[in-house]
Parts: structure tokens; sequence; C-alpha cells
């Protein structure tokens, strides 16, 4: 009898932790919902209409906001716009984590010490100071470049806004992805299967990219899970502050903020709010489910 | 004598780091487009701009002006704020910082007063229907944002049960909406690193020496896994306050609380170059010594790290 790879050993340990389990096939399906059914039927999230502040009905499933617009478009698109951030933000943070990781971890001694000591400074300041500083200068400089230059004009600028969006989040979120990286690299340098094979001639980068990398990329994936979430908390952070996602385009975080926003001691319409907020924390939670799950799946050590 | 060397050694440490972080904030915001002054009434004479900008020595080249920022700071003045021109930073600061740090000492007592206690019992309890109760609500509490958490407060405690005022500041039931807006957050975040500080402690070999010697369940768990179970929580902390100070101006934006939350985002919005370069300097401080006072009381808890 074949014995199992590790890769079933892993996906077998993952299938045990139900909680992990469901929480992936939660978002597959949440992830499918959101991008298939705009396809097959028309959505007008935008579309501004008489009536006001009804709740959720046939026709309105989530209801309609303060402009009329159904929040059940909105409540889609505002979820795509934020698994969009989340994702594309937590890939800026993975390219920097890894090769800010990989090199301070495989050059050691002075070089090492000097970047991570960075890596301390910079996770005791609160980043998102930095990450609105970066996106109101940032916005400036490339409005101007952009408008000397005649493209992206008119309603373009959210595309502007929604790139920076993802430059400036995932650029302050990366320093756990580098500590992580880097403790791997350390111990990887000293392994038996990287010694025998500098032994047997390979190249510096040939062990990089054939041993150290495949190596880190299990927990590198782990922690792009686990960086998603708070990426989407803070740019839904943003989004509140108004500073993030600028309407008419909405995101969970500011369809969040315009439903508190119309919250009032007399009338609560608490539809305006319900529905983005259990997507959003229904949305963290699975992810953190998911990446605990995924972490002591690939990791035997780890203390379950 | 050996700690009265270290802690010399560390604060004098701080000087270049802050001169080095002022300089970083103070030619950034500077070098960003847009100024302090473009929102004023249009079209601004250019002789009023003019004046204006000598006024806040602009006009001279940045190294000049930071030459003059770190004079007036040897006198603690930091200069006039540019957009509430009647205040000085300093003044600003005297009168918000005490209220965001009440709020933030508060919040992060109370996380440490739930978060400890749930992540203690989930670890000894570990892998029982008890543990993933805790877990589920530690991330439940991580996963919930101050900005969802505080209209929802305000909505059961304030509106419907009016027991608390709704906002403001200034009596002690005024206090208590925002510090459980703030610290539940970070309650979930003990909690979790509560837990696994202690499931690594209790397989620690000092735990067997401790059962061979006869203690007691409750002995082996308080006395010897607790102080060495709650370092990661130490360690972190210094991340974990930065966040406080961050959350801190939804929560007082939310509450309408006078603190330097508000001023923190909008000097960066407004450009007022004095304001931005002051507040960042008055954090760091507080983030620094802060750090410092973490490794203190580490070397303290666990007797096998020295300090150096």
């Amino acid at each position: 009898m074949r014995s199992a790879s590790p890769l079933q050993l892993t996906f077998n340990r993952f299938k045990k932790n139900k909680l992990a389990f469901i929480s992936g096939i939660y978002l597959v399906c949440l992830l499918g919902f959101i991008l298939i059914y705009p396809l097959c039927k028309e959505l007008n999230p935008n579309n501004i209409s008489d009536s006001i502040n009804i709740p959720p009905n046939n026709l309105h499933l989530f209801g309609t906001d303060e402009h009329g617009r159904d929040l059940f478009a909105r409540t889609i698109y505002g979820t795509q716009v934020s698994i969009l951030v989340g994702a594309v933000g937590a890939l800026v943070s993975l390219f920097i984590g890894v090769i800010w990781g990989a090199v301070s971890g495989y050059l050691g001694g002075r070089i090492d010490s000097l970047m991570m000591r960075f890596v301390d400074i910079l996770y005791s300041l609160p980043s998102i100071i930095f990450v609105i500083a970066l996106m109101t200068s940032l916005e400036g400089i490339t409005k101007e470049y952009f408008n000397s230059w005649g493209i992206l004009e008119g309603d373009s600028g959210h595309i502007v806004r929604m790139f920076f969006l993802f430059v400036g989040l995932g650029s302050v979120s990366w320093l756990t992805m580098a500590r992580i990286v880097r403790g791997q690299v350390l111990t990887l340098r000293e392994a038996p299967f990287i010694e025998a094979s500098k032994t047997l001639g390979a190249s510096n980068i040939y062990i990089i990219f054939r041993h150290v990398i495949p190596n880190i990329a299990g927990i590198a994936i782990v922690y792009l899970t686990l960086t998603i979430p708070s990426i989407i908390l803070n740019e839904s952070f943003l989004s509140y502050l108004g500073i993030g996602i600028q309407p008419p385009q909405a995101s969970l975080g500011s369809l969040i903020a315009a439903g508190a926003g119309q919250m009032n001691p007399i009338k609560i319409y608490w539809w305006t709010i319900a529905a983005p907020t259990s997507i959003l924390v229904s949305i963290l939670l699975a992810l953190n489910f998911l990446g605990d799950g995924l972490r002591d799946a690939l990791d035997p050590r780890t203390v379950k | 004598m050996l700690y009265f060397s270290y802690l010399i050694k560390r604060l004098l440490f701080l000087i270049p780091l802050l001169l080095f972080i002022t300089f970083l904030a103070f030619s950034l915001v500077r070098l960003t487009p847009g100024g302090p002054f473009d929102s004023e009434r249009k079209p601004a004479s250019p002789e009023i701009e003019k004046m204006l900008q000598e006024h806040y020595h602009l006009d001279e080249p940045i190294y000049k002006q930071y030459l003059l920022f770190l004079k007036g700071l040897l006198k603690c003045d930091l200069g006039a704020s540019m957009k509430y021109r009647n205040h000085t930073v300093t003044d600003i600061i005297k009168q918000g910082l005490p209220i965001s740090m009440v709020l933030g000492i508060l919040s992060y007592g109370l996380a440490l007063l739930i978060g400890i206690p749930l992540g203690f019992i989930a670890a000894i309890k570990k892998n029982t229907i008890i543990d993933h109760t805790c877990n589920l609500l530690a991330l439940g509490a991580i996963c919930v944002p101050g900005f969802i958490l505080a209209p929802l407060l305000i909505l059961v405690f304030a509106i419907y049960f009016p027991i608390f005022p709704v906002a403001l500041w200034g009596t002690p039931s005024h206090i208590v909406l925002p510090v459980i807006a703030l610290g539940i957050y970070f309650a979930g975040r003990v909690a979790r690193l509560t837990r696994e500080g202690m499931i690594t402690a209790l397989q620690s070999d000092f735990i067997i020496t401790g059962r061979a010697k006869g203690l007691s369940d409750l002995a082996i768990y308080t006395r010897l896994a607790l102080p060495i179970g709650i370092l990661p929580v130490l360690s972190y902390s210094g991340p974990l306050l930065a966040d406080l100070l961050t959350g801190s101006f939804v929560v007082e934006n939310i509450f309408q609380i006078p603190g330097l939350g508000v001023f923190m985002v909008n000097s960066a919005l407004n450009r007022d170059y004095t304001m931005v370069v002051g507040l960042a300097l008055v954090y760091s401080i507080l983030l620094l010594l802060l750090n410092l006072l973490v490794d203190i009381v580490y070397s303290y808890l666990d007797p096998r790290i020295k300090l150096q």
C-alpha cells in the first residue's frame, strides 16, 4: 500500500478541522455567488429611485438606502470591492514581505539586524496614519500628473483611488510576513538538504528557487490568508472615515458608514446596516478560521 | 546598577530615533503637493500667501526650517497650528493627550482583564467545548470592528436603555461605552495570545519539575505557567498599543471625545505641517517609552531573558 504524500497528510489534517473546512466552503460559495450573480441578472447599484429607506421586500431583498438605491445590488458590489482590495493588498504585502524576509534571512549578519530593526520600528507605529498620509499625498501627485497628460479624465478618479488603497494597505501589512519568512529562511539555510545540494554544486539562485521558496510557500500562503481579513478591516476603517472608496462606489465599510450615519433615536433603518455588517463579519471570521486551520494543518508541531 | 546603565543606553538611543522620525515626518509632509493654505478663500492674493509663507518660514529651504523647529523644540515650543491659527500645537496636545491617554490606558486594562482569563481558561481546558467557546468569543471580538460595535452600544445602552450618556466626555459614566467599544477588540487579541503562550508554557520542562515536586494543578497553572504564558501578550503590547491609538480615533469620532484622534486624521488631510510633526513626535515618544517599559517588565517576568 502506498503511503500518503505530505500534501495528502496536510489535507487530511485540514479536513479534520470542521470549522476551517466549513469556512473554506463558505468563502468559495460567497465568492462564486458575488462573481456569477451579476452576470446572470442585471444589477443597478447606483440607480436612484423614489422608494427611499424601505425595509426588505420581494423587490429589494435587503431594502433600499436614503437615495432609494437597492441595497442588495450595492452589497454585492461592495463585497466585490472589499474582497478585491483585501486580496490585492495581501498580494502586495506578500511580495514585499517575502523579498524583505528572504533577503534579510539569507544575507544574515549586520544587514539582517538592520533590516529587522526597521521592521520593529514600523511595527510599533500606528500604520493607518501612514496609509492616510500616503493616500492623500500620492493621489495629489498622480492626479496632477494624469491631468497634465490628459489621461484618466472624469470619473476614473476612483480607479486611481483604488490603486492607492491596494498599494497603501499592502505596504503597511507586510511586517508579520517578513518576520515569518526570515525565521523560516534562517532555519532552512542550515538544513541538511540545502547542505547536500550545495555539496553537489548547486548555485545560490538554484537553491533559493528550488529549495528555499517552495519550503516557504506553505507558511506564506497561511499568512496571506490571515493578512486578507486585516486588510479588509483596515479598508473598511478608511472608508468609514471617508478616505477609502469614494461614493457612488461602495465597499462594505462605506455601506456600514452610510447606514450608521442614518441611525437616529427616532427611526432606525436597521436593514441599511444589517446586511453589510453580517457579510463583513462573516467574511472576516471565515478567513480567520481558514487561516488558523491551514496553519495547524501545515505545521504538525503547532499546538493543537 | 546594571539596570541603570541599560536604561541610560536605551534612553540615549531614543534621541537619534526621534530625530529621524521627526525629520521624516517634517520633510515628507512638506514635499507632498498641496499646502496648508490651499483651502483658504480663493483666489487668495499672492501678497497674503507670501506673507503667510514668510510667517511660517515656508519660503526657506527644508533643512533651515528643520533647524528652526529643533530650536523651538528645545523650548518645548512646537509652533502654531497652521489650521487653527490661534492655538499652538503644544496647547492642543496638552488638552487632548490626557483624554486620549485615559481612554487608551483604560481600554488596555479592560483588554487584559477580559483577555487573560479567557485565554487562560481556554488553555487549561484545551480541546474541550469550553476552549472552543472561548476561541469563538475571542475571534468574534476581533472580527467586529469598533465602528460597528460603538453605534450598537450607543443604540442599546444609551437609547433603548438610557444607562449611559450617548456621547461627549467629562464624568466617569461618559467613559464606560468608549472604553468597551475600544477594549473588546484588544481583549480578543490578548485572549488568543494568552492561549498560545499558556499552551507552549505548559509543555515546558519546568512544569514537569513542578509536578514532580507535588505542586497542585492550581499552583502549576497560576504560579509557574501564567508568568511565562502571558509573555506573548507583553511582547505584542507595543504593536497592540500602537493599534489602540489608531483605533481610538474612530471611537473618539463616534463618541465626540475631544482627544487627539480627530486632530491626527485632520492634520494629515489639511496638510497642517506643524500639527503633523508635533503629533508624530508625541506618538513616537509615547510608543518608544512604552516599548522600553515592556522590555523591562519582560526581563522581570522571564528570568531566562537578560537585558543587555
